[in-house]
């Protein structure tokens, strides 16, 4: 009997030791699992503000779990089943909250968005925290990394969210929960000085930046006479991989797919001495199509050449066949309004645009006039901005300057579609992009770098991430 | 002819006695011997389920820490010593410590590049950012943060960076002492390295 209770009570030490260290073991995988589900929350979250942006599916469907916006403007997304749980397999769900609020809008007016993402894994053992001690004694931290759920969610104890608190939430049964944040910066057209799809032959390109006096004059022009103002950040890239001509003050890109020779491989400038920053032959830019806008069977009709188009309020909309010697004007008692336009059909003559106009052009068909000949009178390129309207299959799209005195131009051309062709020797203002891109006098493109700010975004980029470390 | 009654209430003769005896010493012996052994295994086992919540610490950790680290540095306190590094990691300062909330961040569209603009995020002083080390001092691993220090291993041989790839993704090396000999100066094992790989969030700029 002795011999029976002697070993009965070592299996059961044994068992139980062996038990604690599982159950230690159960809940670190749990919390690792934790992550897996508040980044799968984290990246639905994503994928829903590139829905809002570009439409391509309904974005914060409540058919999806979603809700909102709410008075604040957001979006929370409740229970989202990660992995059901199971044997062999533990329940993993996940809650997001997607934000937008005015202290995300950075210095050029760009709205950044807010993902908060919390993951849950439940918690397959016991109801005890564990085993999370070293072998040390004296450097006992049970839990200090792994926190772990087994009455209430400690995050809504301490912030209160998902429409709780913040006040004790009972769990329904014991869970490891982690949270992330994640901020989404907005990738508008214009982060460099071309990006053209095809090909680009142009002779000089270099930067400045408008919205920073130590980076432009003192009115925000490009810095002709202050060379130590003048930037080198005239990017330009080339969604082929036919390299670029001319002068090139910034980083050169072409999608030739990483090759180990020729132009741009591993960063060699061999074949690149015309590009003063870096160059790489693996770079490529998405550039999505333009669409005819929503509102243009809507707008008001112009008719076709219009000799004025005059805006009504803040922001207006306007649709014409045809422009040609066209002035944009602001409204009576405004000092700015903007104003969109949706042209179907060709852009010729001439076009100007009043001081305080913001000018949002949409064009189906060509665009043609000197260079001289189109007169951005607020001598900022955000100031007119264009998006060519991707032509149909087989069909091409042309966008030509030709010679006659110009000066500077200062516009920000979309026009993923359209073929540009530069005659003469205007001074270019601005930001391209488009399919090609050339040019047969002594021309100059300077790239504003405050356009950043500025243009349809056509995607949200990973800006920073991080774990609530509560 | 019928056996007597005192026949058949007759004792063991010697000889049985001796074999009945060494039956039930083999059988006591066996039982000994297994719980020894029983126990044997029991302490074998409680040091490789703390050995390995050590090694899952030490990772979980890390990987916490390297996720979101802006910056990555790492340094051989000791040149004589070169398996022995230190890893300072710059990594958000997200909770204010006088609202205990999270910080609401400041933004820096900053210079796009290839076509793409590249901001930056900071949470809490851009000129003093948040750093963590991980540093061994004797056998410790120890993590300290600002002022808070704990040790996350006491059974550590070396710890390396065996390789940040461009501010990508990074694998760390820690190899622990052997924790299986039961004999005093008799290691039967040189020690258990474990390797761990993963993606950084966030792009290095410190």
């Amino acid at each position: 009997m002795v011999m029976v209770s002697t070993l009965a009570t070592l299996s059961a030490t044994v068992l139980l030791g062996i038990s604690a260290r599982y159950n230690s073991m159960s809940n670190a995988v749990a919390w690792r699992q934790a992550m897996n589900a508040a980044e799968s929350g984290a990246n639905v979250a994503i994928q829903n503000v590139h829905w809002l942006n570009s439409g391509a599916s309904p974005a914060f469907a409540a058919a999806q779990g979603w809700s909102g916006p709410d008075a604040s403007g957001t979006y929370t997304l409740t229970n989202l089943s990660v992995q059901a749980g199971g044997p062999g397999s533990v329940r993993m769900w996940s809650n997001a909250t997607v934000e937008a609020p005015a202290s995300l809008i950075d210095s050029r007016g760009a709205q950044w968005y807010r993902v908060r993402a919390t993951g849950y894994a439940a918690l397959p053992g016991l109801r005890r925290t564990g085993d999370d001690v070293t072998s040390d004694s004296g450097t006992r931290h049970k839990n200090r990394l792994r926190k772990l759920d087994y009455t209430s969610d400690h995050f809504v104890v301490t912030y209160g969210e998902f429409g709780v608190g913040p006040s004790a939430r009972t769990v329904s049964t014991p869970q490891a929960t982690r949270r992330v944040e994640v901020i989404l910066q907005p990738q508008g057209p214009w982060n460099a000085g071309v990006v053209a799809n095809s090909s680009y032959d142009f002779p000089y390109v270099d930067s400045f930046d408008s919205s920073d006096p130590a980076k432009s004059n003192p009115d925000g022009t490009y810095p002709s006479s202050t060379p130590s103002k003048q930037q080198a950040h005239g990017d330009v890239i080339i969604n082929s991989n036919t390299p670029p001509s001319g002068t090139i003050k910034g980083n050169a890109g072409i999608n030739a797919g990483g090759i180990a020779t020729g132009w741009g491989a591993n960063g060699d400038k061999a074949l690149a001495s015309n590009v003063s920053g870096e160059v790489s032959n693996n770079v490529s830019v998405v550039t999505p199509p333009v669409f005819a806008p929503a509102w243009g069977a809507t707008a008001t009709n112009a008719g076709s050449s219009p000799a004025t188009i005059t805006g009504v309020g803040a922001v207006s909309y306007f649709r014409s066949t045809r422009l040609s010697n066209t002035t944009v004007k602001l409204p009576a008692g405004r000092t700015t309004a903007e104003v969109n336009i949706y042209v179907d059909g060709d852009i010729v003559s001439g076009l100007t645009i009043e001081p305080g106009v913001t000018a949002k052009i949409y064009f189906t068909g060509d665009f043609s006039m000197k260079a001289r000949d189109m007169d951005n009178q607020n001598d900022r390129a955000a100031n007119l901005q264009f998006y060519g309207i991707n032509p149909p299959a087989g069909q091409t799209q042309t966008v030509t300057f030709a010679s006659g005195n110009p000066g500077y131009r200062y516009a920000a051309w979309y026009a993923p579609g359209a073929d540009f062709t530069t005659n003469g020797n205007p001074d270019f203002v601005g930001s391209f992009v488009c399919k090609s891109f050339t040019a047969n006098g002594n021309c100059t493109l300077h790239f504003d770098e405050a356009l950043g700010g500025y243009g349809i975004v056509s995607r949200y980029s990973r800006a920073s991430w991080v774990e609530d470390p509560r | 002819m019928k056996r007597s009654a005192l026949a058949a209430s007759a004792g063991s003769t010697l000889l049985e006695t001796m074999i009945a005896a060494s039956i039930a010493g083999a059988i006591l012996g066996a039982i000994v011997l297994g719980g020894f052994s029983l126990q044997r295994t029991y302490l074998v086992a409680n040091d490789y389920f703390r050995a390995s919540a050590d090694e899952m610490l030490v990772s979980d950790s890390m990987a916490r820490d390297l996720r979101s680290a802006l910056g990555v540095t790492v340094s051989t306190p000791d040149p004589q010593v070169p398996l022995v590094q230190t890893l300072t990691l710059t990594v958000p300062d997200y909770i204010d410590p006088s609202t205990g909330n999270p910080r609401t961040p400041t933004l820096n569209p900053g210079t796009p590049k290839y076509g793409s603009a590249v901001g930056k995020v900071d949470y809490g002083s851009v000129a003093s950012p948040l750093t963590v080390t991980y540093s061994v001092s004797g056998q410790r691993l120890i993590r300290q943060s600002g002022n808070t220090q704990s040790v996350l291993s006491s059974s550590v041989q070396n710890f390396q960076l065996t390789g940040v790839d461009q501010g990508t993704s990074a694998e760390m090396g820690v190899t622990f002492a052997s924790k299986f000999a039961r004999q005093k100066n008799v290691d039967t094992r040189t020690g258990t390295t474990v390797r761990s790989t993963l993606s950084m969030r966030n792009p290095q700029r410190y």
